[in-house]
């Protein structure tokens, strides 16, 4: 499949990753869309997904809507439709300060939308949806 | 010194200097330190990951960075 799509919600953009267990499984969350979010980190997930982390990564400064030195691990997450699986960095906190919709689970940033070759959204007659695609036309 | 405490004193000069104890690194290498020791350096995260797993298996030991200046994350 050259494409996968994401129903947008109301307010936001939204995609449906999943990430791989270190010790096996995997858990699918919902990420809203934060091209604005950028730095070395891909996503911000909850304490939760703690049990995620493959490896630790030392803390970092950020800013804006979270600040400070925040704790990040190395997490590899995938999706399905796409044979896409890529190992990213994420920052691992207490996401209620984020202001997140009901059902999302945390928030992805610009570097990883650039591992696609396209993401964006798309007006259809049902309505807003978000894209990712591994090809370039 | 804790083993994290240790793995980020090497993190702070790799990163603000490119090297560690007489060893430089490249920009863009991966670093897996575990007890205050360099046990791998790797291309991508992954091969640094799996190298540190395999020194010791428990996900919350060690830690992986990469060769880079740091960079503050932004979320607006």
């Amino acid at each position: 499949m050259a494409a996968v799509y994401f129903r947008s919600l109301d307010e936001a953009e939204v995609i449906d990753v999943e990430f791989l267990k270190p010790r096996g499984g995997a858990r699918l969350l919902r990420l809203l869309v934060d091209s604005g979010f950028t730095g070395k980190s891909s996503v911000v997930l909850g304490r939760d997904a703690s049990e995620l982390v493959r490896a630790q990564v030392s803390p970092t400064q950020v800013s804006g809507a979270l600040q400070g030195a925040q704790d990040r691990g190395w997490v590899t997450c995938r999706v399905l439709e796409l044979s896409f699986q890529c190992t990213i960095i994420a920052i691992i906190t207490d996401t209620s300060v984020l202001s997140l919709p009901p059902g999302v689970h945390g928030m992805a940033g610009l570097s990883f939308l650039r591992q696609f070759a396209r993401w964006g959204a798309e007006k259809t007659a049902n309505g807003w949806r978000f894209f990712l695609s591994n090809t370039h036309d | 010194m804790k083993d994290t405490e240790r793995n980020l004193r090497i993190a702070e000069s790799i990163q603000a200097k490119f090297a560690w104890n007489g060893r430089s690194f490249h920009e863009g290498q991966f670093v897996a330190l575990l007890d205050g020791k360099i046990v791998a350096v790797a291309d991508t995260p992954d091969s640094a990951i799996s190298a540190l797993r395999a020194a010791d298996s428990d996900p919350e030991r060690g830690m992986v960075i990469e060769v880079t200046h740091p960079v503050v994350d932004v979320i607006r």
